[in-house]
């Protein structure tokens, strides 16, 4: 066990550093920083490699495909490796929070993590109101973002139609110009026009309009370039925004909405709507993790993994068994329980958002950061790891359902000012509307949506209304006129079995399914 | 020197370090890939920013980290942090 980094330290970062005759490698609690590492054996010399980039282990050292890592990249829900497995074999990820000291004989002698998640997680707190808490959390997350952005006199930064990134704006440091940036098919959908109102609000802003309309599917080059110099792939449609700045020289570029830590977004039970409906009412019912209950908790979050995996009859997988790839993964997901459990969260529920934030977030945030990089200096001050300590020690039900998230607007005086404006998710009703009155109109927007959704899809017809609002047009995102040619020119000898790729494709663009 | 660290701004910059494969070391100095040396270890970096030595021991990072004290960034902090890994500084 590591004892943590003091509480009055922050950031987010990748870190090497040879020490006498040792190397060094950390990274913060989340760790969406990639580092890699091997020790390996060069002309019969014993030799550690560390590198932010998988590209330049086979420029220095012969390594070899791990196939199990390949399997979990193509076909694990999210397209990642879990725990240290990288596609190489022998090249290691290090894992969230750890720390890692290897001598020059190439062994890793020391291994540690920061495991002060839910640390200062108490129950006392509920004698605190939510009002107090409130006020309490966005005075700490302004001065997350001031530390964070203390070098910098402007920054690009994504507003939508949510509250989300409303937030993280409103975070910033007034003196710090804005460049907001939002994008979509039209500037008449209703996301683009709350998003401009949002910047009116804000102050020291300028806004830029990308229209992402035949940016989905990019022609081969484009990916190949992009894959060679980011190693990451991450949604298409931002790639107007990457590729053209708003500035000519490198500007900070704020990642990170906050959906994913103040309202507790995957804390279990809250995941589904059929879910938040139900807790709206109930209050949402937490399990205590108890010996009992978290090997149970383990089972069957092991077993949904595997269950979405391709089964043996279905696929062939480059000579290695079926077997031996559940296996290792099965593996490689225990070892990634086995630093959730140092943190020891209260609830199962709080299992659940650690799996989460340690899977999905931290390798959509790698992949985020690591395409923005090239064009911008990415930053997340909302991933911090002193951010993460201080949510986590906030009771769940005063995260979920974005109890805190509304209280914050509801008691911050400088915050009021965008009270008026409605969100893309409840559209017309101002923000201060009372929060029942908003669930009936969200469940009554919800439902006429997926009404149209599926009329949509009974008729075959992509230009038929698919929303209450005018909003990001999926259905004709994907007819793009050159999206099945370009798809096509993807596949060049198919080694990861993606040759379904433009069938799937087309079931989309024909409404045969819907994504 | 038993250890080689290799930190890109962008993956494909160190393609570059094909070049050492082929001996051409002086090569790399006119690809802006940074070479810094110390007893052990080589760094080869287009970090320029990100990268130094210090006491021959060389440092590399991404990211940020704030002391909360002196109210900078400080990598070397952090660095005198974790080489003591019980949080506290030498």
């Amino acid at each position: 066990m590591m004892v943590p980094l003091p509480e009055s330290t922050t950031g987010s970062f990748a870190f090497v550093s040879t020490h006498k005759e040792k190397v060094i490698l950390a990274n913060d609690i989340l760790g969406f920083y990639p580092v890699y590492y091997q020790c390996t054996e060069i002309n019969l010399n014993s030799y550690t490699i560390v590198s932010n980039a998988i590209l330049a282990f086979p420029v220095i050292s012969k390594v070899k495909l791990d196939y199990v890592g390949i399997f979990q990249r193509r076909f694990t829900e999210h397209n990642f490796t879990y725990g240290s497995r990288t596609i190489l074999s022998g090249v290691k990820r290090l894992l969230p929070g750890e720390f890692q000291q290897i001598s020059l004989d190439g062994n890793p002698d020391l291994s540690l993590f920061d495991d002060t998640l839910y640390k200062n997680f108490s129950l006392d707190i509920k004698s605190k109101s939510l009002s107090d808490i409130a006020i309490d959390y966005f005075k700490f997350l302004k001065k997350e973002y001031q530390i964070a952005l203390q070098d910098y006199d402007s920054l690009v930064v994504g507003i939508s139609g949510g509250m989300d990134s409303r937030l993280m704006a409103s975070a910033l440091p007034q003196k710090i110009r804005k460049l907001v940036v939002t994008y979509g098919t039209n500037t008449n959908e209703y996301e683009v026009k709350i998003a401009k109102e949002v910047t009116k609000k804000l102050g020291n802003v300028s806004f830029n309009f990308y229209d992402v309309s035949n940016a989905h599917f990019p022609k081969y080059p484009t990916l190949e370039v992009l894959t060679k110099a980011t190693e990451s792939i991450y949604v298409n449609h931002w790639l107007p925004v990457i590729a053209h700045p708003p500035s000519t020289h490198k500007q900070p570029f704020l990642l990170g909405d906050m959906c994913e830590v103040i309202p507790g977004k995957f804390i279990g039970n809250y995941l589904t709507r059929k879910d938040k409906i139900k807790t709206y009412f109930s209050g949402g019912k937490l399990n205590l993790a108890t010996d009992i209950s978290v090997p149970k908790w383990k089972e069957n979050l092991v077993s949904n993994i595997v269950s979405k995996l391709p089964k043996e009859e279905t696929i062939y997988i480059w000579g290695c068994t079926y077997d031996h790839l559940i296996g290792e993964t099965i593996k490689d997901i225990d070892n990634l329980f086995s630093i959730i459990e140092k943190h020891k969260p209260p609830y199962l529920e709080l299992y659940d958002e650690l799996f989460r934030w340690f899977t999905y977030i931290r390798i959509t945030h790698a992949k985020q950061f690591l395409i923005h990089k090239n064009n911008y200096l990415p930053i997340s001050p909302s991933l911090s790891f002193r951010n993460l300590r201080k949510a986590t020690a906030i009771l769940p039900s005063q995260r979920v359902n974005y109890n805190l998230m509304n209280c914050i607007f509801k008691e911050v005086r400088s915050l009021k000012r965008f009270q008026s404006l409605p969100t893309a998710q409840i559209p017309f009703l101002p923000f201060y509307t009372p929060k029942f009155l908003k669930l009936i109109f969200w469940g009554i927007r919800s439902t006429i949506d997926q009404m149209l959704i599926r009329r949509m899809m009974r008729k075959h017809n992509p230009y038929l209304r698919y929303r209450l609002v005018k909003s990001l047009n999926w259905p004709l995102i994907y007819q793009q006129k050159d999206a099945l040619e370009n798809i096509n020119s993807y596949i060049y000898e198919d080694n990861i079995y993606i040759g379904d790729l433009p069938s799937q494709y087309l079931k989309i663009k024909n409404l045969q399914s819907y994504h | 020197m038993n250890y080689i660290i290799i930190f890109g701004n962008k993956a494909s910059e160190l393609g570059a370090l094909q070049l050492k494969i082929q001996k051409k070391l002086e090569a790399l100095w006119e690809c802006n890939i940074n070479i810094i040396k110390s007893q052990y270890a080589i760094a080869f970096t287009t970090c320029i920013s990100n990268t130094y030595i210090k006491n021959k021991e060389i440092l590399v990072h991404e990211g940020y980290f704030h002391d909360g004290e002196t109210g900078v960034n400080s990598f070397e902090k952090l660095s005198m942090l974790l080489r003591n890994h019980d949080g506290t500084a030498a």
